[in-house]
């Protein structure tokens, strides 16, 4: 059960950072309501407590015991439950993958190469993140240290470059037409955040105050996004709502002096991000497989996985419908309320009434 | 070794891969157009848009790069029913693919500003092949085609570049100041305000027809309501503190004809709702002004209380200048390029949520009261009285 401690919270705090930056630097404007460009800005402290409150079933069961994964507990309880467990945490990180490729694809085939087929391009990166998680997740972690600092760097060069334009006239008042589409806004965020579904299932591997390291995940993943969108609003304004993906286009507009391509630096920055991300969710997958299926085929599952969802990119890659049904805010929400809320849910409470049925005896 | 040898030659296959274009792999750069600048206007009797598109040209270039036989660019024209149709169009001629990436300048006819920029403008914010810092400006009195055909004055190596060095000069003359299609757009998109654009005309003289700086476009509700010459320009800088560099002359001072230069200029404007419930902006300007050249009057000379008197008469020459101008803008032009009711928006919303729907028509109500507070620092040795 109890598996040997082998990654650093801080690397962890790191790996899924650059995971969840990747959604956030392709983050599409939700055309909600009236929502003004300031109000942006607001969604971000929202998110955030939204993203806290639903963390708190997350925190208690990392609090109570971190010498087994959420899989294990479930397994404690009730070995179908386990099973049953497995299959959704399985299924939840596969949706993950695709639709992080098929974020990512919409992303390169509407600005890095418009006219080319991205087909191949992804299935390598697939291959790669297979490769990664195959090798485990301490060399995971170990690739994302160096890849936060490449990313940090190119990210201050293009706030560096930005904000000496920022206007401050450019920001509007805020909630001017009330905050209900912002608090929506915010929710159809959060569920986004499947990071902490990975932290359930890593937790055993661990070394370190998780809950110390998640505070600082939510605070810092708040940060960036605060800096990343008060340079959207204060630079472009009202021209963000014209743009598919605002950070991009931040990062074309970051000019200086005779660096004129900012935006060539950040985009290949972000393909790392969704190197790290795919890599980590592949090697969960392979963990609710083991549970699942048998503890044996290790590296199988991992090829497996990365087969099935490269047939499923394959398949969905020319059908931009099938790309939004994948970006729907339905599906991850059920996911993540499942996965980060309710199973935690379930296993703290079964425990406790495991606790005293002992304690009775 | 062997797998490791293996390995490094997989690697490099993947790496290979990963080596391509921008483009369809079928297209070499000797079919690919590279667009300098471009120039739109609108047919109204063909009700056709037509795009004229200075491209550089590879043919003339040497492998070292160097620019053989004098010109390095070309002039292509093309029609269409939409300005991607009509920039797609040119492949009909030449038979190679237009690329937007490297565009330095865009340049708008009136008769696109004057159908409405919603039309013939919708292809630089859509389109991802196009880059939103890219500068814009509108041809005034001509064609933009034939803006973008003039010769060349500036030191660079294209003509477009010194077009796009012209819009840039604002930095050195605050006759003009540059605005990007990203700038453009955002003015464009806020209720009240109106957008700016640099103006460009065309100057004949004995070696060639040249592409000069001429003010500012105003452009309302998305349509070019009218011009600002390059004075009303500068005074217009000076409203939304944007105003770099440049100088000042002042034909009737005390002292003689004074040229001053200005050094540093920062600008404050306070939004307030009077007791009768009027709007009042009280515009602050703090300049600091060099003073360049003084054609003297007869037995004058500068001593402490004439450069006083001096620094008076610029800063009324400067009020007078922004007064002018924001009568002309709100009163004449009813158009808001101040950005005054954005400024009420964020100072009280609720007031805003009253007046912006005839916010147009509330303009002339506007009460400004302009002060400008100037400091020469450097007057120079010559002619100075102890």
């Amino acid at each position: 059960m109890g598996e040997k401690v082998k990654v650093s919270i801080e690397q962890i705090f790191v790996v899924m950072l650059l995971s969840r930056l990747f959604i956030t630097l392709t983050d599409i404007p939700p055309i909600i309501g009236s929502m003004e460009v300031t109000d942006y800005l607001f969604r971000v402290l929202f998110f955030i407590l939204l993203v806290f409150i639903s963390a708190i079933p997350v925190y208690l069961t990392v609090k109570n015991d971190t010498n087994a994964n959420i899989l294990d507990r479930c397994v404690c309880i009730s070995p179908i439950f386990g099973k049953v467990v497995a299959f959704i945490y399985g299924i939840t990180f596969i949706y993950v993958i695709i639709a992080t490729m098929a974020r990512f694809d919409m992303f390169a085939t509407s600005i890095i190469f418009p006219k080319t087929n991205f087909t191949g391009f992804l299935v390598i990166i697939i291959l790669a993140c297979m490769f990664a998680a195959i090798l485990g997740i301490e060399s995971i972690s170990r690739s994302s240290t160096f890849i936060f600092v490449v990313f940090l760097v190119s990210f201050l060069a293009v706030v560096f470059s930005v904000y000496k334009k920022v206007d401050f006239l450019n920001f509007s008042p805020i909630f001017y037409n009330g905050a209900g589409s912002t608090i929506k806004a915010a929710f159809i965020s959060m569920p986004r955040t499947f990071e902490l579904a990975a932290v359930l299932m890593l937790m055993s591997k661990i070394k370190g105050n998780i809950k110390k390291g998640m505070t600082f995940w939510i605070i810092g993943m708040g940060l960036f996004q605060t800096v990343i969108i008060f340079l959207m609003v204060g630079v472009m304004g009202d021209y963000m709502k014209t743009q598919l993906i605002p950070a991009y286009t931040l990062s074309v507009v970051a000019e200086y002096g005779f660096l004129q391509r900012m935006d060539v630096l950040l985009t290949s920055t972000w393909i790392l991000c969704v190197y790290i991300k795919v890599s980590v969710m592949i090697y969960l997958f392979k963990d609710c497989m083991k549970t699942l299926i048998s503890d044996k085929y290790d590296n199988l599952y991992i090829i497996v996985s990365s087969i099935i969802v490269s047939v499923i990119t394959l398949f969905l890659n020319p059908k931009a419908y099938s790309i939004n049904y994948l970006l729907n805010p339905i599906i991850p929400l059920v996911l993540y309320s499942l996965t980060v809320i309710a199973i935690p849910c379930i296993v703290l409470i079964s425990e406790k009434v495991k606790d005293v049925k002992n304690y009775e005896k | 070794m062997k797998s490791k040898l293996i390995k490094v030659v997989l690697l490099l296959f993947v790496i290979c891969l990963l080596f391509t274009g921008c483009l369809t792999s079928t297209l070499g750069v000797e079919q690919t157009i590279v667009i300098q600048s471009v120039g739109i206007d609108f047919d109204f009797k063909k009700g056709e848009y037509e795009v004229t598109m200075q491209c550089f040209d590879l043919s003339n270039t040497s492998a070292k790069g160097e620019i053989q036989g004098g010109k390095n660019s070309k002039i292509i024209t093309a029609k269409g029913k939409s300005v991607e149709q009509a920039i797609m169009n040119t492949s009909k001629i030449t038979g190679e693919n237009p690329i937007y990436s490297q565009n330095r300048v865009i340049i708008l006819g009136e008769s696109i500003l004057k159908n409405g920029i919603d039309k013939g403008f919708d292809v630089f914010v859509r389109d991802y092949r196009t880059r939103s810092s890219t500068p814009v400006a509108v041809a005034r009195n001509f064609k933009a085609g034939d803006i973008v055909k003039a010769d060349e004055k500036g030191l660079t190596a294209f003509p477009a570049n010194t077009l796009q060095h012209v819009l840039e000069s604002g930095e050195i003359n605050s006759l003009t100041t540059e605005v990007t299609v990203m700038e453009f757009v955002n003015l464009c998109q806020e209720k009240t305000s109106s957008a700016y654009i640099p103006a460009l005309s065309l100057e004949k003289k004995d070696d060639g027809i040249y592409a000069k700086i001429n003010g500012m476009g105003i452009i309302n509700d998305q349509k070019l309501v009218g011009f600002l010459s390059s004075d009303e320009t500068r005074a217009m800088l000076w409203v939304i503190n944007k105003i770099e560099s440049g100088t000042i002359l002042l034909e009737n001072s005390s002292i003689g004809i004074a040229t001053l230069e200005i050094s540093a200029s920062k600008t404050k404007t306070e939004t307030k709702i009077t007791k009768d419930g009027l709007l009042q902006y009280n515009i602050k300007i703090d300049c600091s002004l060099d003073l360049m050249e003084v054609d003297f009057r007869k037995e004058c000379a500068l001593d402490e209380k004439e450069i006083i008197t001096l620094e008076s008469e610029a800063s009324n020459y400067i009020e007078k200048e922004v007064e002018k101008v924001i009568k002309k803008c709100l009163n004449e032009y009813k158009s808001d390029p101040f950005r005054f009711g954005k400024r009420l928006w964020v100072k009280s919303p609720e007031s805003y949520r009253h007046l912006n729907k005839e916010w147009d028509e509330f303009l002339p109500n506007i009460k400004t009261n302009v002060s400008a507070e100037v400091k020469i620092r450097r007057v120079g040795r010559y002619g100075v009285k102890e």
